[in-house]
């Protein structure tokens, strides 16, 4: 995102298991992105945002937190 | 603000899941409608559907997502298609992961109405999981937990689907479950179990003291289940059971969500595959095996002893011996 002509980067916060990464995205980047980012195939695991669930072609911004949960328990 | 991702069928409300090989994101309603039209899909393919009136289905309800999503859907077509369900839990022993399960499986079974049965592998075939384990891990030997805990588990639901005089056994073997299955066996090199399971869609099997099964869950994907049983509010287990890591399927799971994710509706062609390819071998490759029954339990096998008390035996001897 740009605004005064500075690139702003932010913050995304993403909980696995009892797992907890920051990573820093561009704002405003498709889910997707980050998960493939950090190495997690997008086909095996749910993804929410604020405890809703959301899909891998949402977006999410600087300061949110998002969890992941994979798609099997026994995994 | 950023905007939400709406669902593609019926653009309003806020979707929950991507279906990639359908190019669909879909809500919560939506995914239920899909899920349940998938159902009664396999339902009507194997020609299922017409039977059911008055029969009487013994449901293997494990308390995970998937048994539960099976057991929602059944309960709910049981009116509309007259047929009596009850559900049967394996207790496998497994310390608190199966005491979590349990409690589950009767807390719904109490909302839903249905009646339940719990049956323990300890008093039914002499030996717990984690007992069996145990023996395996002290004896060096390289049988899986899970090679034990499936065949004991498919044993007793085999056992109490006859002592109910039950018409069919329902499991929550979605279409990942199935997948997995098939590439094990072709790993394997086992043949005979890739023609077996080309009846596993429920088609009827003509073995005596052989429960025919139906698989709602066929065509759905895990992650598709997942969601329909998060959106309905059913609890999920904090717990995964600890020997699941020690099997094949987990190596296999991953191998395949990586395929379909950069082929997406991998999942299906290969599913495709395993029926063509079942149904082509079956006549062939089961000719030569004739059905017979146990001379320990009675139970069909196509050998002489069925793997169930072989394993039984083989616990007995292994645990002689260190």
């Amino acid at each position: 995102m740009v605004i005064d002509g500075l690139k702003r980067e932010g913050v995304v916060i993403i909980k696995m298991r009892n797992d907890i990464k920051k990573v820093t995205v561009n704002n405003k980047t498709k889910v997707e992105k980050i998960l493939l980012k950090i190495g997690i195939n997008p086909e095996s695991v749910i993804v929410f945002k604020n405890g809703k669930l959301i899909t891998e072609d949402d977006y999410v911004e600087n300061g949110d937190e998002i969890e992941v949960l994979p798609v099997s328990s026994s995994g | 603000m950023i905007e939400m991702v709406l669902c593609d069928l019926c653009k309003k409300r806020k979707a929950v899941i991507k279906i990639r090989y359908a190019g669909l994101n879909l809500c919560k309603e939506c995914l239920s409608k899909f899920v349940e039209q998938k159902v009664m899909l396999s339902l009507k393919r194997t020609g299922v559907l017409g039977k059911l009136s008055g029969k009487y289905l013994i449901i293997a309800l494990s308390g995970g997502k998937d048994s539960i999503n099976a057991t929602y859907i059944m309960h709910k077509l049981s009116q509309e298609y007259d047929f009596k369900m009850k559900a049967v839990f394996v207790d496998e022993g497994i310390g608190e992961y199966s005491k979590q399960r349990r409690a589950i499986v009767m807390d719904l079974c109490k909302k839903l109405g249905i009646e339940y049965r719990i049956v323990s592998m300890k008093e039914e075939m002499g030996i717990s999981t984690p007992e069996a384990v145990n023996i395996l891990v002290k004896s060096r030997n390289s049988i899986k937990p899970c090679s034990v805990c499936g065949v004991f588990r498919r044993y007793l639901l085999n056992k109490v689907a006859l002592d109910e005089n039950a018409d069919y056994v329902v499991t929550g073997h979605n279409l990942d479950d199935e997948v997995q299955t098939f590439i094990m066996s072709l790993i394997r090199g086992d043949i005979r179990s890739i023609a077996r399971e080309a009846c596993s869609l429920g088609y009827e099997n003509d073995v005596p003291k052989l429960v025919s099964r139906i698989k709602p869950l066929y065509l759905v994907y895990e992650r598709e289940s997942l969601v329909y049983f998060i959106t309905h509010g059913f609890k999920r287990i904090s717990l995964s059971c600890p020997y699941a890591r020690f099997s094949m399927r987990y190596v296999i799971r991953e191998m395949i969500n990586d395929l379909e994710y950069r082929r997406p509706g991998m999942k299906y062609r290969i599913l495709a595959l395993k029926e063509r390819l079942g149904k082509d071998i079956r006549e062939t490759v089961l000719s030569s095996v004739e059905m017979r029954h146990c001379k320990i339990c009675g139970m069909p096998s196509s050998r002489d002893i069925c793997r169930a008390c072989e394993l039984k035996e083989l616990l007995v001897k292994l645990s002689q011996n260190y």
